[in-house]
């Protein structure tokens, strides 16, 4: 037999072994698995970023604390910091670094009966919002949009299964976020109706808020260069920058909560 | 334009133009799901483990949708070189924050047939060969991939990759018969 025979004969051999041979995977199944990873992204944009929901997969060695923290809400896990050692990264380029995507604040659970008390609670006082809106409702509004888009949005069937998480700095730099979009509608409606006292009130916030605390800290990179750069923007009269840039990243409940 | 339609433009847009991206995702990698489960069953011996990479990878093609080669082939060798990654990375003992899919477990409960004794010594042989050539046989032969597409894969070039699987082969070849002697 030439040796391309013996290539043959020993390459049939090989194929016969396959270990995944009768591993098959139905639309059902797929699905599923692409969706889970959907859901379970934890993207660096800043606004997936505050949006991050870690879920906690079934069989992992992490023991979540009974009983609530001293503030008397269940929502609040008493378990602070990244449940995983800091993990691989891998980059485009192909390199790899190691990054935890967890800072050292408590986990809250979503899914809690009383999270959007407890969330609500988390709304820090620095954080301002144009004239006439309605902090108490704001604060509701936004938590019960934290808590929706868990439950009933497009990850609800993968992430109702195993729970949610969120730790107090992305729930209060979602609170940071949608108030400087609402001070970025301000700005815009007070620059078209050429109300002066208000649109420098409104420039005012959005340069304030550039560097609120949560923001910094949840910057992965050009997060709070880019609030600075919308600020200088309606420092400038610049209004397409401020309407097209600005209001691109926001989300839509930031213009209504409280209003 | 006022100021609510102008909101509505930018906050419509954005959602549905995530709606769009999230579609497309899906229809793209749907197809790639058992086959990159089956390359962790074929390099892992704990299946759960095999499951566990499968959601690690399909997170990191999440992740990386924006760059993802439009082409089903480029696509399919370019998310093996993801999945070569996350192996890596798991074989290193790291811990990831993946969302375990259960019907992806439950996909590979069941269990394979007996092989033939020949396929076993020809999985020896393919175990006595280093591990670079272990590894773009596999390529080759169980993920059925082209030699120029494994060596895409395992970051050599084409004209690398088919000497080298050339010389993997004989040595297969060699092995294979003298342990079935």
């Amino acid at each position: 037999m030439s040796p391309i025979d013996d290539d043959e004969v020993a390459l049939v051999a090989l194929r016969a072994a396959d270990p995944a041979g009768n591993v098959v995977a139905d639309a059902a199944t797929r699905r599923s698995a692409v969706r889970a990873a959907m859901a379970s992204s934890n993207n660096r944009s800043r606004w997936s970023k505050t949006w991050a929901v870690i879920i906690v997969a079934i069989g992992a060695a992490v023991v979540i604390p009974v009983g609530a923290s001293a503030t008397g809400f269940a929502a609040f896990t008493g378990w602070f910091g990244s449940p995983n050692p800091p993990e691989t990264v891998i980059e485009e380029s192909g390199s790899t670094r190691s990054s935890s995507e967890a800072d050292s604040s408590e986990w809250l659970d979503v899914l809690s009966d009383d999270f959007i008390e407890a969330a609500t609670q988390l709304m820090p006082p620095y954080i301002t919002l144009p004239e006439g809106t309605d902090r108490q409702q704001f604060a509701r509004v936004v938590a019960e949009s934290m808590r929706n888009a868990t439950v009933t949005g497009p990850d609800a069937e993968t992430v109702g299964e195993f729970g949610a998480l969120m730790q107090t700095t992305g729930v209060v730099a979602t609170y940071e976020l949608h108030a400087q979009c609402a001070w970025r509608a301000e700005w815009i409606d007070a620059f078209d109706n050429s109300e002066q006292q208000r649109t420098e009130l409104a420039t005012q916030a959005l340069t304030n808020s550039a560097t609120w605390p949560a923001t910094v800290a949840t910057d992965g990179g050009g997060v709070v260069a880019n609030e600075q750069r919308l600020a200088a923007a309606a420092e400038a009269g610049d209004r397409t920058t401020v309407a097209t840039e600005g209001l691109r990243n926001c989300p839509a409940v930031a213009f209504s909560a409280g209003r | 334009m006022t100021l609510r339609q102008e909101i509505n433009f930018f906050a419509g847009d954005r959602s549905q133009e995530s709606a769009e991206q999230a579609g497309r995702f899906e229809t793209m990698v749907d197809p790639l799901v058992p086959l990159i489960l089956r390359y962790f069953v074929r390099r892992l011996d704990n299946r759960d483990d095999a499951a566990d990479c499968t959601a690690e990878t399909l997170l990191v093609l999440w992740r990386r949708r924006a760059k993802l080669p439009p082409e089903p082939d480029e696509l399919r060798a370019w998310s093996y070189g993801v999945a070569r990654l996350v192996l890596a990375n798991h074989q290193r003992g790291k811990r990831r924050r993946a969302a375990v899919d259960h019907s992806l477990r439950q996909a590979l409960r069941v269990q394979n047939p007996p092989p033939p004794d020949e396929a076993i010594l020809a999985v020896e042989a393919l175990k006595s060969l280093r591990g670079a050539d272990q590894e773009l046989l596999r390529l080759v032969v169980w993920e059925q991939l082209s030699v120029a597409d494994a060596g895409r894969v395992l970051g050599i070039t084409p004209g690398a990759a088919r000497t080298r699987y050339s010389r993997a082969l004989g040595r297969l070849r060699h092995r294979f018969a003298a342990i079935n002697e």
